[in-house]
């Protein structure tokens, strides 16, 4: 097996200063390896979504180890009215990570963003207009075409799906699917949604109040949980009957 | 959804605002007679065919004063309003976009200059440097950058978070790159009622400048300036007073409306 | 009958072109029944609550049919009759339990305020008649609760306080427009469960609106599906969702997520 794209041992990780400083992440240990998904599943305050922030680099206040082998992970985030800049235009936010990472030549730019488009399911046509003029779906699509027109090969996906509708749910979970194998990518699944954590992901990760209770095989966990807070999470999950 | 209704505001102060830039532009290009020109048999001579807003006791032609007043009313407005927002903008930009002690200690400073009367505070100011075009735009100019400085402050603290410009940070967009290409935009609404409030604010403040013997020089007259001039025969000369003054207004009056009528047309769109 | 809704159309003419909202919508309720009301953003689902709770301000949309409650057209009643029927007879709870609790009132307070509207009690009655109610929505510790204010309860317990607020007139029906959508899965399964408790031990009739089929699937005996403004099918819970009949419904359940695994490439476990 190759080297992990993530590897994570012991890391701790605080919120606030002085008094009123919180542990939100204890002791929190994972791997994932090159093309792998990990699903992270807790409820709030299980620090599912501050375990993403350390991966990207976003969280200052950390202890322990923690290795990105992935040069610039990106992160899809739940709410694509909040994800995308609202005054400019769609061409503009896919070309935008690009001139980040010093593509100078705007005829390149466009190239390579038209280029990404089908991938996504996008037209040439939606270059021209805002988000407001899209529609949750289409949104969710340039802000994964965002994420990925870098190149970067490991994307945090922060609740991607949980602000959808159902039938667009299961759309952009095949859009995910289909990229990470055309792509090669990993992806670390942040979710509270047992359900749909179990369609996309190969591993996953049982957290809550800042612990990993349980990790593993998604069917064995999903079969045979072991720790309490698993069967009640479980148990809980309507969709899953 | 927002109510879609035909707006008055945009349409008449769009045209009055428009017919004030022609009336202004008009006045730093040509006058009938030299505004300076004082001519002994048309002393104190009511409105006319040839002076049709009357002359002044000194016997100048108040429409060419006015015609000229309001330039230099509206250059220095203009030419403050750039002071303060610029400055302002900067400013609460980099407080509001990195928060911290520098933040904290920037908007303290601003709230000791917002505390004093501003007029008072460029008096002093004024007082020290002397009078004159230049010094006027400087000592109002800086006095406008607190509420512009706040105003765009608290925009970028609530744009900071957003996902949008965390995204950016994590493609790595420089800092600056996020603040004003990709933040500075979503703000254009706020800063453009912020601007016409501004704008009538500086108007008012350089005519009472003026008013109170502070402002401009004699030979370049403001409408302020005339308004002072002609306190003496307010009731004697009447229309020494009401064109100048009518010309404040109407600049005021058109601006404020175009404002209100942005804000109107944004409200509905704005996210 | 207790509920019965006839070609109920709620029309926007606020925007550019006129927007249907609800287009003849038809229900029939019954006492102490649970009916569901399924769809997607934009189906209309929580337009027709909030058209049946006299939601919809008539300058901005146009309702029309009938909605008889108990034999009495609720939807041409001025406002202060249809007062008379807000919360003695019928109730909403919303999806937002952060933003439905006024911050600066105590939670008691919170609850109490049907009664000060409807007839006039002792303070002592209307504790306890609070207290019941935050009992009855399966609320720990009613008495402690009662001097406490919002921001110090968790996001479930909010909305319990929103359910006692509801049912403390002890209505036949109660409207939940996604009551567990902003709530974590654990917390929602408790909530849903006290609505059951609260529809065995009281008899009150619920109508629950979700864009989660698996929380309807729980809870409804019946189930309306809504798209676009229309019901497209309803049924008997199990019916709709073993043997649906239309297509849009099949897709619907379908969408799930289930334990079906998705791999990339269009090939299917």
């Amino acid at each position: 097996m190759s080297e992990p794209i993530v590897r994570i041992a012991h890391l701790n990780s605080w919120y606030g200063r002085g008094k009123g400083r919180k542990q939100v992440l204890r002791d929190v240990s994972l791997e994932l390896a090159p093309g792998e998904v990990l699903g992270v599943v807790g409820e709030s305050g299980s620090g599912k979504s501050t375990l993403a922030k350390c991966v990207l680099g976003m969280v200052r206040d950390i202890t322990g180890t923690l290795e990105v082998n992935s040069p610039r992970p990106q992160m899809v985030f739940q709410d694509p009215y909040g994800s995308l800049n609202p005054a400019k235009t769609v061409g503009w936010i896919l070309e935008e990570p690009l001139r980040a990472t010093g593509v100078k030549d705007k005829e390149e730019r466009r190239q390579r963003v038209r280029d990404f488009l089908p991938l996504v399911g996008l037209e040439e046509e939606h270059l021209a207009r805002r988000p407001a003029q899209l529609s949750g779906g289409q949104r969710q699509r340039v802000a994964i075409a965002a994420a990925l027109v870098q190149g970067s090969r490991l994307i945090v996906l922060d609740e991607p799906v949980s602000a959808l509708d159902v039938t667009l749910q299961a759309q952009i979970l095949r859009l995910l699917a289909d990229l990470k194998e055309e792509l090669g990518l990993s992806y670390l699944f942040i979710s509270h949604d047992l359900a749909v954590v179990y369609q996309l992901c190969d591993r996953v990760a049982v957290m809550t109040v800042g612990e990993i209770v349980e990790e593993g095989d998604v069917d064995e966990i999903y079969d045979h949980p072991r720790h309490e807070y698993t069967k009640k999470l479980l148990a809980a999950s309507l969709a899953l009957d | 959804m927002k109510v879609k209704k035909k707006s008055w505001y945009l349409t008449i102060g769009g045209i009055l605002t428009a017919c004030m830039l022609v009336f202004t532009a008009t006045g730093l290009l040509w006058t009938p007679y030299s505004p300076t020109a004082v001519s002994a048999p048309d002393r104190s001579a009511p409105p006319s065919a040839a002076h049709p807003f009357g002359c002044d006791q000194l016997g100048r032609d108040v429409l060419s004063r006015t015609l000229e007043g309001a330039g230099s009313t509206l250059t220095i407005a203009l030419a403050v309003l750039a002071v303060g927002a610029v400055c302002g903008l900067v400013i609460g930009a980099l407080c509001g976009y990195y928060g911290g002690v520098a933040d904290a200690l920037i908007m303290r400073l601003c709230d000791a200059v917002a505390a004093f009367p501003s007029v008072l505070l460029a008096l002093v100011v004024l007082a020290l440097t002397g009078p004159g075009k230049y010094n006027v735009i400087g000592a109002l100019g800086v006095l406008f950058i607190p509420s512009f400085a706040r105003l765009v402050r608290g925009e970028f603290l609530k744009y900071r978070d957003r996902d949008f410009v965390q995204s950016a940070r994590l493609m790595g967009v420089p800092d600056l790159r996020v603040i004003f290409v990709h933040i500075l935009p979503n703000l254009w609404p706020v800063l453009l009622s912020g601007l016409t409030i501004g704008f009538n604010n500086a108007v008012l403040a350089e005519a009472s400048m003026s008013y109170l013997g502070i402002g401009v020089n004699a030979t370049e007259p403001s409408l302020g300036y005339m308004l002072k001039d002609a306190q003496g025969v307010l009731f004697t000369l009447p229309w020494c007073t009401i064109f100048p003054a009518l010309a404040a207004i109407l600049l005021i009056l058109g601006v404020g409306l175009l404002g209100e009528g942005i804000r109107e047309r944004m409200g509905g769109t704005a996210a | 009958m207790m509920l019965d809704v006839q070609e109920l159309s709620v029309t926007f003419s606020d925007r550019q072109e006129p927007f249907t909202a609800v287009d003849k919508f038809s229900l029939q309720m019954d006492r102490g029944e649970i009916v569901g009301i399924v769809g997607e953003s934009g189906s209309g689902k929580s337009m027709t609550a909030h058209a049946l709770m006299g939601l919809i301000p008539r300058s901005r949309g146009l309702v029309t049919g009938r909605a008889l409650f108990e034999g009495v057209d609720l939807l041409p009643l001025p406002r202060e009759a249809l007062r008379q029927y807000q919360g003695r007879d019928l109730s909403i709870i919303f999806q937002e339990p952060m933003t439905s609790l006024n911050p600066t009132m105590r939670i008691g307070k919170q609850v109490e305020e049907a009664l000060f509207i409807h007839g006039k009690l002792s303070p002592g009655e209307r504790k306890a008649k609070a207290l019941a109610a935050m009992k009855l929505a399966g609320l720990p510790d009613p008495e402690a609760l009662y001097r406490q204010y919002p921001h110090q309860l968790s996001g479930g317990m909010r909305q319990r306080v929103m359910i006692a607020a509801a049912l403390v007139l002890r209505p036949r029906l109660l409207i939940a427009d996604e009551p567990t959508t902003a709530l974590d899965v654990t917390i929602q399964a408790q909530i849903l469960d006290t609505l059951k408790d609260i529809n065995r031990q009281e008899g009150t009739a619920i109508l629950f609106i979700s864009h989660d089929l698996g929380v309807v699937k729980a809870l409804c005996s019946r189930v309306v599906v809504m798209k676009q403004g229309q019901i497209v099918e309803t049924g008997p819970a199990e019916q709709v969702f073993h043997h649906p009949r239309e297509d849009y419904t099949r897709l619907l359940i379908a969408s799930r997520p289930s334990r079906k695994k998705l791999r990339g490439g269009g090939e299917r476990e």
